[in-house]
């Protein structure tokens, strides 16, 4: 009995100590397991603090990119804005000096045909066209001082009717005056007004002029319908005018008359020689 | 290829004018003081691109000129510009109904002619 006793008590120790054994080593895994937890947590811990430093310095890197692309943005919108303004100032030139290059192309044309010829109807005959052509006037004379009567006579016409005085006195009226005293005169007010034409008004009348002798004038009354007013180059064309159409009407009356003179000597040499 | 414009007008100082605005667009320039020679010049170059022409001519004026072209048939496709410097706007309403391309009014501005030139030689410049 002892015996059996003892055994099955041996074997309670026995199984007792297995037991223990067991929750000995259930708890050293624990602990274990413990231990590599903790020590995961340290690392992660680390890491967590590490990546917020990077974090926080790529943050403040891109921040500053932000700054130096705004910085570059605001440069390139100030180029541009500068360019564009360059470009409309570039724009506005080209038109300048396109006009200009046309006016002087005008000019060009008009003063080139006025000394092409030395025949005095033809000479007249330019100045109507550039005058109608090139300055758009529809009614206007072109008059030539008789310097013995003291008067101005109209050698050349457009669009007029008997209704203008075919002969002005020297310092008679507007035109009168205007030759007398060499002085252009532009009449005020609106010179397309077409219902207003008073030939003893004229709306421009130029005193053609060698040096200051006055050879003559240009009177116009009314312009074309479709021009509703001067241009700047309408004055540099009645000031040219003033000048080449006064040499161009001059020379080629002397070059006639000293045309007519040779013929008339060279036909009273002819007579001498027959003689 | 080289433009060739036909300048059909009596007035020497409109064939200098244009001359001078054509010389830009390197056209090569025909002239003719009246419709009839202008339908001569048209017979002698066939390759002519444009025709600007004028209305009051002696001869043959511009009105004229235009019924012959389109008659003849054979140059109908040469686009014709008209300018006048009467501002009468039956003339230039004629010359569209009889089959002109455009117009110019006198005094014809070069910045106009330029214009014209563009719109009807796309590919002079």
């Amino acid at each position: 009995m002892d015996t059996m006793e003892a055994g099955t008590i041996s074997r309670k120790v026995e199984e007792f100590l297995q037991v223990f054994r067991k929750g000995e080593e259930f708890t050293q895994e624990l602990l274990k397991e413990n231990e590599a937890l903790r020590y995961k947590m340290v690392e992660l811990e680390g890491r967590t603090r590490l990546e917020d430093r990077s974090g926080n310095a790529q943050v403040n890197s891109l921040e500053k990119r932000i700054c130096l692309l705004e910085e570059e943005n605001r440069n390139l919108l100030d180029r541009y804005r500068h360019v564009e303004k360059e470009n409309k100032d570039f724009a506005n030139r080209y038109v300048e000096v396109e006009t200009e290059n046309n006016n002087l192309a005008n000019l060009y044309v008009a003063s080139y045909q006025l000394h092409s010829t030395l025949d005095f109807n033809e000479s007249l005959k330019i100045i109507l066209e550039i005058v109608m052509n090139l300055i758009g006037a529809e009614e206007f004379t072109i008059m030539l001082l008789d310097e013995k009567l003291n008067e101005l006579v109209i050698v050349a016409q457009e669009g007029i009717g008997l209704q203008v005085q075919t002969a002005i006195r020297l310092g008679h009226g507007i035109i009168g005056t205007a030759a007398k005293t060499g002085e252009p005169y532009y009449r005020k007010g609106d010179p397309a007004d077409v219902a207003d034409v008073d030939y003893a008004n004229p709306l421009v009348c130029i005193p053609l002029k060698i040096k200051e002798h006055v050879i003559g004038t240009i009177v116009i009354y009314k312009l074309l319908i479709q021009k509703s007013e001067f241009a700047a180059v309408d004055y540099e064309l009645f000031s040219m005018l003033a000048g080449h159409a006064a040499t161009a009407l001059f020379s080629s009356k002397l070059y006639s008359e000293s045309e007519r003179k040779l013929t008339t000597i060279q036909s009273f040499l002819d007579l001498l020689k027959e003689k | 290829m080289l433009k060739k414009v036909l300048i059909v007008d009596d007035s020497a100082l409109i064939h200098q004018m244009y001359k001078m605005v054509l010389t830009r667009y390197k056209c090569a320039i025909v002239i003719a003081q009246n419709g009839r020679i202008g339908l001569d010049k048209l017979a002698q170059h066939p390759d002519i691109d444009l025709v600007l022409l004028d209305i009051n001519m002696p001869v043959m004026n511009g009105l004229e000129f235009i019924e012959k072209v389109k008659e003849l048939g054979t140059y109908e496709h040469i686009p014709i510009v008209i300018s006048s410097t009467e501002g009468s706007e039956e003339d230039t309403k004629r010359g569209i109904a009889l089959g002109a391309s455009g117009y110019v009014t006198k005094p014809v501005q070069p910045s106009e002619l330029h214009g014209v030139i563009e719109a009807l030689l796309p590919a002079s410049r």
